[in-house]
Parts: C-alpha cells; structure tokens; sequence
C-alpha cells in the first residue's frame, strides 16, 4: 500500500519509496528559511553586542548597577552628589506605628527562624520576658543584634547587610513593643544564660 | 532480480510495547505521589525509601528512561527492519537489549531510592549501572547499525537518520558525563569539578532532552504519520536540513541551563545563542510533520493514531519556540528556579513523548494480533483525559511559577524585600501544586483507558508472531552514480553517514567544554577555599543520598533580589573542590550556598527532625533517619583516597586513621555544644551531625576571605 498521492502532488513526487512511504520535493517554506537566517543574525549580533563590540554590559556589570540604582536615594537629589550625610541615628526606642512594622517586617524576614514567629523563642531565647542575654535596654539590645553571638549561634546582623543602623533600632523597636505579651509555647527562661532586665 | 522473502520479528516488539505501558504507568503514578508529597509532606512519610528526595529522581529516570526509553525501542524495533526491507540483525542482541534495558530500570528502582545516586541529573544512577547502561545500549547500536549494512533498501530514510543521530550521541553524553572515581561501591566522585562538571551535567542533561525525546521520536514521527495518515512526507529537502540543522545547534544549547550561574558570559551567551537559532531546526520537524497531513484532516479527526500524533507534534512545536525564549537571559532570570520549568518540561514530556508513544501503542497493537483496535471511543476518552490533564497540569505551573518568582524579587518602597521568609512565597503556590495533582490524576486515567483498550485489543486477535515480507536483494554499486546529488549518495552510506553526525554532535561540547576546563581566567581561584573536612564531606554525601539538590539549589546568581535574601553571589571559584557540583536547578525550597553560619547548629537540629517545628507551614518533610543511623565513617579514607586521585590536596590526613580520627573529633564537638544547649539526644556518630557539619561550611570559605585584612 502506498501513499496517496493528489493530483498537484504529482510533480513534486520524488521516486524515493520506503515501505510505502513517498516523499514530495516541495521547498522549504520561505518564511520557515528566512526565520532561520533571522535567528542567525541574531545570535551573531547577540555575540557581537556582549563580547566582541563590549557594548553590552556582563552579568556582573548588571548586578553592580542593579544594586547602584537601589542605592540611589528615592526621588534623588537634583544634582548628584550633593546630598546631606544621614543624620547619625538616635539610640531611642521609636514608638511610632510606621517603624514598628518595619521593625516588624525585619523580624519576620531574619530573626522569626531561630525565636519564633512571635517572640516566643525556639533555639534562640523568648524575646518576650523580661529577662535577656545581654540587656534590655535600646544600647544593648542593638548592641546584641549587631554584633551577635557568634559562639551560641547567632550571626552579627549590623554593619549594613542585613542590617544598618536605622534598620537595628527599628527592629529593637519592635522587640521592646513585644515585651509582655505573652506568647504561645513560649519558652521557659535559661537561668543560666539570661538575667532580668532591671 | 530474485526476490527474497523475510520476517520480521513481532515478539520484540510486543516485549517493548507492553514495558512501555507498564513502566508508564508506574513512572506516572510515581509522579503522582511526588506531586503529593509537596500538598502533604507527611505522606508516606518517615520512611527515607520513600523521601521525596529519592522518589523525584525515580519519577523522572522512570518516564525518561523506562516509559520513553522503551518506546523508542518500540518504534525502532517496529519501523527500522521495515524501512530497511532486513529483519534485526541479531535476535539474540534484540532479547539482550530488551532484558538488559528492563535489569537496570529495575536496579534503578532499587538503588535510586536506597539512596545510591551521583546526583547529577537524569544520570542519577551510580558508575556500575553506568557500566551496565554503555553496554546495552551499545548492543542497541551494534543491531541496528547491523542490520542497516544487511539492508535491502539502498537508501536510508529519514526516520532512520534519527536513529543513527540517537544511537552515537547519547552514547556520547552518557559516557562523558558518567566518567568518574569510585570510590566505594555505592558512591564515585566525577572527575570534572565544579563549573566544568556543571556544563558537562548540562551539556548532558539538555541534550538528554535532544536525543532521547527528541530525534528518536521525530524519527518515529517521520514513519508513523505518513504511514497512519497515507500521505507522502511534505518536504524531502526540509529533512535533509532540519536534521543536520538540529543535531549541530543542539549540542551547543546546554548552558542555558546555566544562565546567570557561576559559567563563564562567553558560555551563558553561546547556550542563548544557539538556542534561539534551535527554533527553526526543531519547527522544520513539526512543519513536515503537519504538513505531511496536509488534505488529510479528516483522517485525523476519525483516527486516535493521528490526534495523539498532532497534539504532540504541536505541543513540540510550542516546547521547541518555549525553550528559546526561556534562553534569552531577561526570561530566564525570571523562570529559572521555578515551576514554570517544571511545566516546560511536562508539556513536552506529557503531550510531545506521551502523545507519540500512545499514538505508537495504538497503531502497533491491533497490526500485531491483526485486528482493529477494540474501541476507538475509549482511545477518544483517553485523548480527551490526556489533553486536559496535561491542561490542568501546565498552567497552574505556569501561574504559580511566575507568581512565587515575582514574589522572590519584590521589594518594598523602603528598600527591603516584601517577602524576606522563603516560606511566604511557597504557601501562596501549594493550591497549584493541588491543581497540578488533578491534572496529573487526568492523565493517568487516561493512560489506564489505553491500558484497558490494548489488553482488550490483543484479547480479541491472535498474535502474529512474525510478519513476511518479501524485496529484491540490494545492488552494491561498484561506482557511484555521481548524478545523484551529494544527499542521495550519503543516504546510501552508512557508515560515512555516522562518522559524519558524530563530528556535527561534537563541535559544540569541544569549544565550549575545552576553553572551561583549560583556561585558569575562567575559573578564577580564591585562596581562602579550602577542601572540604573528613566529616563535612560524609555529610555531603548524606545531602546527596538524599536528593537534598532536587529542591535546593547552591547558586546564588548576581541580582539583588539574590544577594539580599542569600548573602553574596556565588563565585566560580568556590566550587573547584565539589565533585560532584551541586548548584541545583530547581528551588522548591530556599538557596543553600550560604547556610553556613547563618542559623546555629541547634536550629538544623531540630529543623530537620520536624521542619514544621522551625518553619511553620513548610512542605519539607522530616528526616527521623538521619537521627538513627550512622554516618560512614569507615569509607572515608576510600573516599579521600579518590578524591586525592582525582587532584583535592588532602595531604595533612597521612593515613585513613587520620581522616577518620578527624571526623571523629569535629563529630563530638557538634555533638557536645548541642548538648550543652539541652539536645541530650545529639549522638556524633548520627548522619544528622555530619549533615551539620556540611551545612555550616557551605559558602563559609569566602566569607572567612574577607575576614583576613587584606595585604
């Protein structure tokens, strides 16, 4: 049994036969060819652009300015490189609704992992006691989560990344706002390790 | 010309029909509890055989390997003797394909969940399966390379030219990338490190995707739909491009696997490259294809053979354009990581191979037993489960792919991100994870109609053994007929033909491989990265037992989305001592590179035993094992030894009893400190200490660089 074969075929009909299959000599579809080329010339101007004429920037290049653009102050300044130096932050405890929740944002981001969602403590003591590692007050406190504890676990989160020096107050902020409220599974004080707060 | 009369052997072909079907079903019911695990990671739970870890790399070995691997044997078993008028060259060679093929999926269903894996994926299986898959699927070859020279046809056809480009390249990648040191007989580290066993995975692994379920199928393509729609293939000259179009770029594609990674640019961009020109190579297949059916539309519309054919051939024909635009690095800095590949991938594996081989069992069965196929409304029914299961599985992957990335890269007005717990981002996408097991569910009920229709199929006819067939032997020309074009005269020569594709699939793993592993510039080395300690790699072999990289990666890529929420990029130069590499391609939970350091030992502790108990919600399951059994401490001077070999300066452990002595003593001063902060149980001879230890050193080696004031 072989293929059927219409009646506009008949020209194009090669005499190649394979187990009853045909072949027909019809070209190749002209847009199928000139897409094709069109890829070719893109690729070589693709290399072209990134490695040979330089004009694109690398992967890194990319990521330097990605992260100069975040940087760049919002609504930036009108000429560049006349802006203020940030005040020097205040070591007080910030009441307000807007740097509580930044607090807040900061705490479920880094800190939840190791005392809890809510402060209730895990690996890392209850945030919530009055009782503490190294102090209670703004100073320690911001003292605590910027320098960390290294030797029980705890990372340094100050000098930047994660965290500047606005970033720390805000989040001590919001700890100080937690004192008290008794948690759920709230973890049993370490007499061995945390003193009251005075 | 005498007339020669001949059989064609139906026995292999109904053993590879009926493996098809059953390891199908079993590859896609895998998936289904994998797909499962991720609504409910409990399910099954508590037994490490079972871990997601484990059975992820099952599912996709099994679908790749056993459901398509046996299906294209099914069509080459089928078509080859027929398009070449010559049975197998070598029945014995067929059986011995057949019960060699069917021994290592079964040893891949033993070893994969005990946790014997290389990790590397699609070539999980350890170096003795290696072995055992070079020599079976070399008797694949060695028959049908055979039977081309015995053959009665004087050309080859284009299908056949698939098969050849599938038989010398997989043999290719399978070898080059399983080259590795065993160590023990259950572990062996490859000899490319880092970067380089990077692009070689890849190189591997996207042409896996190429030559496995692509050409072979486009090769049964070419014989099934003239065949089953009675019509002439659309373009000869098509064919002749395409093919050689194809197997030359695709070869050169694999590193858009690693966009934005720790690759050299100059690689990242020939994978984009090459891949945007792969569209019109891999549409020139569909385009013959679709229109071979050209006036035929209404056999389409009466034949189950022919739907399933068109919609794979469609969906290939989306995979194919989907891939290249997935390349392009803007695109790819959004999908990659994500499920939108998972939906990728299944589009093509679901509709392109899934469609081809019911198609394939369709048409094959009822010619075998002689009898039409036993309910063609029923075949319609599993179309219809097939089509919108593969629907309701590829766009809520779509969705939630897109979605959880977006979330990943948000950041709030203040500068911070709006989603810093990971956890955030995986919650809002289980409800499609619970779409995606519905629309898996459709298909296997599909695939259970095709099961249910074949066996009635068969019940109903009586099987022809063998078919006869009858051609005159074929004229071997003395001189050639030189007014034949250059094309016509190659298909005559096989054995030119073959030289010819293997150096057209070689030229782009050798320029992009041999500049990645001979030139230093490439693979900047930092001083302060140091091989990892006795007990740090026990415990990196236990990440990879456990299939940890299926939902991990270890690749922080250069955006501030990145860098914010997992510390510094990672740097080519932190991996030289990782044999295997283990960046991962797929973060179904948080990056890893940067664990070290990050929470304390106590948190692992408690967070592997019950993720829940640190991070409410995750869909990670517990590892209660790595509590209970030992780590292997008496293999690591084997271990160490191999390492050695292969170039890591281990040479302050003089004796194996050092190395051990070693791990030993940082065990015990995990174990101690844990407990010392109340965890009585910790044990320093337990996996999950040497799991510690490797978790607190990943990405720690550059940090400690910047510590160190510099000169």
């Amino acid at each position: 049994m072989s293929s059927d074969i219409y009646d506009d075929e008949k020209d194009v009909l090669l005499d190649h036969e394979y187990d009853g299959i045909r072949e027909l000599g019809n070209p190749m579809p002209r847009w199928w060819v000139l897409g094709f080329w069109f890829t070719i010339v893109f690729g070589l101007a693709y290399l072209a652009h990134y490695h040979v004429l330089g004009t694109g920037p690398s992967d890194v290049e990319e990521y330097l300015a990605e992260m100069d653009a975040a940087r760049a102050p919002t609504g930036g300044p009108e000429q560049p490189g006349t802006t203020e130096p940030a005040a020097p932050v205040q070591l007080v405890f910030l009441t307000d609704q807007a740097s509580l929740d930044k607090g807040k944002t900061l705490y479920g981001g880094i800190c939840f992992a190791c005392h809890g969602a809510n402060g209730e403590g895990l690996v890392g003591p209850n945030l919530t006691d009055a009782f503490a590692v190294a102090g209670c007050d703004i100073e320690s406190m911001v003292t605590s989560i910027r320098k960390g504890f290294p030797e029980k676990g705890m990372p340094a989160f100050g000098g930047g990344g994660p965290m500047n020096d606005q970033q720390l107050v805000e989040l001590a902020s919001y700890l100080h706002s937690l004192q008290g409220s008794n948690p759920a599974n709230a973890k049993p004080i370490d007499p061995a390790r945390e003193l009251p707060c005075p | 010309m005498p007339i020669e009369t001949f059989h064609y052997d139906n026995r292999i072909v109904r053993q590879f029909a009926v493996a098809t079907v059953v390891w199908g079903i079993i590859g896609f019911l895998v998936g289904l509890i994998v797909a499962l695990k991720l609504l409910y990671p409990e399910f099954l739970g508590g037994i490490a055989e079972l871990s997601y870890g484990r059975m992820r790399p099952l599912h996709t070995n099994a679908v790749i390997f056993a459901f398509a691997g046996n299906a294209i044997f099914l069509g080459i078993y089928y078509s080859l003797p027929r398009l070449l008028k010559a049975p197998m060259w070598s029945k014995k060679l067929s059986a011995f394909n057949f019960w060699g093929w069917q021994a290592i999926i079964v040893g891949a269903v033993v070893t994969l969940p005990l946790g014997i894996t290389t990790s590397k994926e699609y070539a999980e299986l350890e170096w003795f399966m290696d072995i055992a898959i070079a020599v079976v699927w070399v008797a694949f070859g060695w028959n049908m390379l055979a039977t081309i020279f015995k053959r009665r046809e004087e050309h080859l056809y284009v299908a056949i030219w698939f098969y050849i480009a599938t038989f010398v390249t997989v043999a290719v990648l399978h070898i080059v990338n399983s080259l590795a040191i065993p160590a023990t007989f259950t572990t062996s580290y490859p000899i490319f490190a880092g970067v380089q066993d990077a692009l070689v995975q890849w190189w591997y692994g996207h042409n896996a995707v190429a030559f496995f379920l692509t050409t072979p199928f486009l090769g049964i393509m070419y014989y099934f739909i003239p065949k089953a729609a009675n019509r002439p293939v659309y373009s000869y000259k098509l064919s002749i491009i395409h093919f050689w179009s194809l197997i030359f770029i695709y070869i050169w594609a694999g590193p858009h696997h690693l966009l934005y990674t720790s690759l050299p640019y100059w690689a990242q961009s020939l994978g984009t490259v090459f891949s945007v020109m792969l569209i019109a190579p891999s549409w020139g297949g569909m385009i013959n294809g679709l229109l071979t059916l050209r006036g035929a539309w209404d056999r389409v519309r009466e034949s189950p053979v022919l739907k399933f054919m068109v919609v794979g051939v469609t969906a290939y024909g989306m995979s194919t354009f989907e891939g290249p635009v997935l390349s392009l690095k803007t695109v790819n800095a959004i999908a990659h990581y994500t499920d939108y590949i998972i939906a990728h991938v299944h589009l093509g594996a679901l509709a392109w191979n899934g469609g081809l081989t019911f198609a394939l069992l369709y048409y094959i069965i009822p010619r075998l037993y002689n009898v039409p196929l036993y309910s063609k409304k029923l075949a319609n029914y599993h179309f219809w489960f097939a089509t919108l299961g593969i629907l309701f599985y590829v766009v809520p992957m779509y969705i939630g792919g897109i979605m959880q990335s977006l979330m990943w890269k948000e950041f709030t007005p203040e500068g911070v991100l709006r989603y810093p717990n990971f956890l955030q981002t995986v919650t809002q996408i289980v409800p499609m994870y619970a779409l995606r097991a519905v629309g898996g569910s459709l298909y296997i009920i599909g695939a259970l109609f095709a099961v249910v229709n074949l066996w009635k199929t068969a019940k109903s006819g009586t099987f022809q053994a063998e078919d006869a067939d009858s051609a005159p032997a074929r004229v071997v020309h003395t001189t050639e007929d030189t007014t034949q074009p250059f094309h016509r005269r190659l298909e005559g020569k096989p054995a030119l033909f073959t030289v010819l594709t293997v150096f057209a699939i070689l030229v782009g793993g050798i320029v992009e491989f041999i500049p990645t592993a001979m030139v230093d510039s490439n693979v900047p080395r930092i001083a302060s990265v140091k091989p990892y300690t006795p007990l740090e790699l026990a415990g990196r072999d236990i990440y990879i037992s456990e299939g940890c990289n299926n939902c991990h990666s270890q690749m922080i890529r250069p955006f501030r989305s990145e860098t914010e929420r997992y510390g510094d990029y990672s740097k080519a130069g932190e991996f030289v001592y990782d044999r295997p590499h283990l960046w991962g391609s797929k973060r179904t939970g948080p990056d890893l590179h940067r664990t070290g350091g990050k929470y304390p030992d106590s948190w692992h502790y408690l967070h592997m035993r019950d993720p829940n108990s640190t991070s409410p919600g995750s869909v990670m399951p517990s590892y209660p094992w790595m509590y209970t059994r030992d780590t292997d401490f008496a293999s690591l001077p084997a271990k160490l030894d191999a390492l050695r070999y292969l170039g890591t300066p281990y040479d302050e452990f003089a004796t194996g009893d050092e190395a051990i002595a070693h791990a030993k003593a940082q065990a015990a001063g995990i174990a101690d400190a844990l407990k010392a902060q109340g965890f009585a149980d910790a044990d320093p001879d337990r996996q999950i200490i040497a799991m510690i230890a490797y978790l607190q050193r990943l990405g720690a080696d550059i940090r400690r660089a910047s510590q160190v004031p510099a000169k």
